[in-house]
């Protein structure tokens, strides 16, 4: 037990930390610089888990976008039919409505993740098979299909999109969900069994030579990757706008979060994550960039194609000094 | 003496291209075999069709009494069969202790959630298969190049940890595919010493493919020849020099003394 | 009945020019095994930019058969310029990097000039008419089934350089130059053939037919704007899978069944389905018969 504490202590400090810097937030933030925090939160959560699939595992996903959509529409309708009216009828007040719709939050947010995931064991079981560009193209198919068909589905607002209840994504909602997505995915792939992601990317084959299951790495990669872009989903969902549409899921969407997988290095969290807030602040920042960022994007990732391919990062990483590793290497005499 | 592995009437086509034809091979358990022939003989197909990266087109493969032909590579390493490759396969960017730790990886079970929460469990499983691929490591002299990539070892280290990796596995077969390929002199000559410390360390049965015919007739108490996919001579190094067939295969190409 | 064989009739014209935008994907993937994905933003500059060579040279505004021969020569020449300075400026620089950095670039391309064309200083994102080029007339009835000249061009046209394609493909040194690094990219290397020339001329070709492609979709949908390339882009890919990539005949096999099952799809469901169709067809084929119908099987090498 004395080792678990060890392991997590620090952990848990930085989610006490997110929760106070939130409740801080909220009363003295500007509500324009909260909103862009919250937006940088949610593209954490969605370029890390899609760095899992086309970085780590060396997969090529071009259908995150579909599974963000399963999760926001798995919890709008969560929302919509059963915890909306369920808080409402509560009528709390203060604090105890604080704690309940925190916990109410995360229930939601879980039932965005685990339709997601579900979503992406099915899709991913066939697809899983096919390489590199076919994978690509098919999972694009996969996620334009999903999105085509909420835009058909009137019970869920079709193509004119639905409105979503409380409770809101918040700050320390997304940042629990934000550092917690980091760590989980850290701490599996740096296990010794979850260096099978990276050893699939470097050479699916002889990674099968030495008794990896191949298989079963990439589709616990894909569902663990969908899980989280379903967390991601249901966090944007309940963001403060509450009001979603199946165009905000489409082709572009996958592809924008590729790129910033790509800047970052195919394999870097910490890459990952500097690209997921990198890019999602430059447009807020640069005044009149919006008009031109789509252009900035693509022209950047032709550049870096061509100069240095594995992006910003690479598989380096960034650690924090209280990072506490599993093994040491033997430094090199 | 019972065989460990069985190959019998392995045929192995590509489109019409018949790469091995109606192969028959026993390999006994703690034997160091042989397999040498000319370029294009097939030597690196038998590997393929017995490691399941190709399911055979006809024949049966045995390991261990267990028929394995068109099983998953995955499982049949999980069998007890490791190899090493002729052009180097490492996980190139993967430090030379990762590579290990993945050969060691059907050890643990897998262990998703006590990855993320960092049990107490989970971290001493990983310290004991960390501790055993430091010793793996030093045993095989690459003690000191642990933490670097292993795209930056130099060759004959690279060969070295391709074989430790493939030991990680704990094989009772291990397939070596031109391991000395590249080596200098001195490299080769402790190759030769390392892999019969290893075999009798291990207690290992080794059927290795190699070019250097001085080499494998100095460790290899048997020896098979393949010829245009066929095996067309089997016995003790001296009786593959004096086969007339064989020399005649080797004409065009070097002389097997070389 | 008349309507469902009116349906066939329209995904035969849509299926023609999917499968001219199909060859190009098929050829590039033959050479290079790349899927192009910027092939689909050739396929719309060849549209866009014939709305503006039309207006310049006053062919718009006269219908006439010179003024559709000149559009479409324009169209294709300044396509296979564009998809060859692509393939030099950012592909030929990875052609030893791997396979998915390619891929990468490609998106990155086929992004960028969607983008560049929505800028308001270039196309802008504001959908823009095609001129008509000719006079569209019903040349034939029978009951409430009507053929327009239109129909009959876009056919004419895409099978007329599909049917040019394959001689010249089969028939010319570059034609069995470009089979034999599809073949087999080192070996054609070694036996002297020039690859990176071959590769040059596929993406040349591959994209001029993607700008006569862009013409016919100009006469037959008459609104362009920088986006339209996208979605029959994938749609003609995914043609080219469902023929069988790397095979010609299978391009237009693919183009014409992904067309009469869009033609169909929106006449008997529900247009908003139309665009899933193809994506589903795509997925069935992946996944029971990832050659295709008509192509071949491919050994991996290990």
């Amino acid at each position: 037990m004395k080792v678990f504490w060890q392991n997590n202590m620090a952990l848990l400090v930085v989610l006490l930390v997110v929760a106070a810097a939130g409740f801080g937030f909220q009363r003295h933030l500007d509500p324009y610089y909260y909103k862009i925090l919250v937006d940088v939160g949610i593209a954490i959560i969605l370029v890390v888990s899609l760095n899992l699939i086309n970085g780590i595992t060396g997969q090529f996903s071009l259908g995150h976008a579909g599974f963000m959509a399963v999760g926001a529409y798995a919890s709008a309708a969560l929302s919509v039919l059963a915890a909306g009216p369920w808080l409402n009828g509560l009528a709390l007040g203060g604090a105890q409505k604080m704690v309940v719709e925190f916990v109410a939050l995360g229930v939601i947010v879980i039932v965005g993740g685990v339709a997601a995931a579900l979503a992406g064991f099915v899709v991913g079981m066939p697809a899983l098979r096919l390489r590199g560009d076919y994978l690509a193209i098919a999972t694009l198919g996969f996620g334009e299909i999903i999105r085509i068909v909420f835009q058909n589905t009137e019970q869920l607002g079709g193509a004119r999109g639905i409105s979503i209840p409380p409770p809101r994504s918040d700050f320390t909602g997304v940042y629990v969900c934000a550092v917690l997505c980091v760590a989980f995915i850290w701490r599996l792939v740096h296990s010794v069994k979850g260096k099978s992601f990276f050893a699939i990317r470097e050479d699916e084959f002889a990674a099968a030579t030495v008794g990896i299951d191949t298989t079963k790495y990439k589709v616990i990669a894909f569902v663990l990757g969908s899980f989280f872009a379903g967390v991601a989903g249901a966090l944007f969902a309940h963001s403060a706008t509450g009001y979603i549409t199946p165009a905000q899921f489409d082709a572009v969407k996958s592809i924008e979060l590729v790129v910033m997988v790509v800047l970052g290095g195919l394999g870097s969290i910490s890459g990952s994550i500097i690209a997921a807030a990198a890019l999602t602040l430059l447009p807020e920042i640069l005044r009149g960039f919006a008009e031109y960022r789509l252009v900035v994007y693509s022209l950047l990732l032709v550049l870096v194609m061509l100069t240095r391919p594995q992006g910003l990062m690479g598989m380096k990483e960034i650690k924090l000094p209280w990072h506490r590793q599993p093994y040491q290497h033997k430094p090199v005499a | 003496m019972s065989a460990l592995l069985e190959i019998q009437g392995v045929g192995m086509e590509f489109g019409g291209l018949k790469a091995v034809e109606g192969l028959d091979l026993e390999v006994a358990e703690g034997e160091l075999v042989g397999l040498i022939g000319p370029n294009g003989a097939g030597k690196t197909t038998v590997f393929n069709v017995i490691t399941g990266v190709y399911r055979p087109t006809r024949g049966r493969i045995c390991f261990a009494g267990e028929r394995i032909d068109g099983m998953a590579p995955h499982l049949i390493s999980r069998r007890g069969i490791a190899r090493t490759f002729q052009n180097i396969r490492l996980f190139k960017n993967l430090s030379a202790l990762d590579n290990v730790v993945l050969g060691f990886n059907r050890s643990a079970r897998q262990d998703v959630l006590g990855s993320m929460l960092l049990t107490a469990k989970h971290w001493r499983r990983q310290a004991g298969i960390l501790k055993r691929s430091h010793e793996l490591l030093d045993k095989l002299g690459l003690g000191l190049a642990e933490g670097r990539s292993s795209m930056e070892l130099p060759y004959g280290e690279q060969r070295k940890l391709e074989i430790a990796r493939a030991l990680a596995t704990q094989p009772r077969l291990l397939l070596l595919d031109e391991p000395a390929a590249g080596m200098n002199l001195a490299e080769k000559r402790e190759l030769t010493g390392l892999i019969e410390r290893l075999r009798r360390e291990f207690n290992l049965t080794i059927l290795v493919i190699e070019h250097d015919m001085k080499m494998v007739m100095s460790i290899c108490p048997r020896i098979v020849v393949l010829d245009h996919g066929q095996k067309i001579a089997g016995g003790t190094p001296d009786e593959i020099q004096r086969h007339e067939q064989v020399i005649e295969a080797y004409l065009g190409e070097k002389a097997p003394s070389a | 009945m008349e309507s469902f064989l009116q349906q066939i009739l329209q995904g035969l014209k849509l299926g023609g020019i999917y499968a001219l935008i199909a060859l190009g994907y098929t050829m590039v993937y033959g050479v290079l095994r790349l899927i192009n994905f910027a092939h689909g933003d050739v396929f719309m500059l060849g549209a866009m930019l014939s709305i503006y060579f039309a207006r310049w040279t006053g062919f718009g505004n006269q219908p006439s058969w010179l003024g559709l021969g000149a559009t479409l020569l324009f169209a294709m020449a300044v396509c296979g310029a564009i998809g060859g300075v692509i393939e030099r400026v950012a592909y030929r620089p990875l052609r030893n990097a791997p396979r998915l950095s390619l891929l990468i670039a490609a998106i990155g391309v086929s992004l960028l000039i969607e983008n560049v064309g929505q800028l308001r200083q270039v196309f802008g994102p504001t959908p823009q008419p095609f001129p008509a080029l000719i006079q569209t007339k019903t040349v034939a009835q029978w009951g409430s089934l009507t053929v327009s000249n239109v129909e009959i061009l876009v056919l004419l046209v895409a099978l007329g350089l599909m049917a040019g394609l394959h001689v010249f493909v089969h028939h010319t040194r570059f034609g069995l130059a470009m089979r034999a690094v599809a073949h087999d990219h080192q070996t054609a290397g070694l036996m002297g053939i020039p690859a990176g020339k071959v590769i040059f001329g596929t993406f040349v070709l591959g994209s001029a037919l993607a700008g006569a492609a862009g013409v016919l979709w100009g006469l037959s949908y008459p609104v362009i704007n920088p986006m339209t390339g996208f979605v029959p882009g994938i749609k003609a890919f995914v043609a080219a899978v469902l023929g069988g990539v790397g095979s010609i005949p299978g391009a237009l096999l693919g183009g014409f069944l992904i067309g009469e099952a869009e033609s169909l799809t929106a006449f008997y469901l529900s247009s908003t389905y139309k665009d899933a169709i193809a994506f589903v067809i795509l997925i069935l084929v992946l996944l029971a018969r990832p050659t295709g119908l008509l192509g071949r099987k491919e050994v991996e090498k290990v």
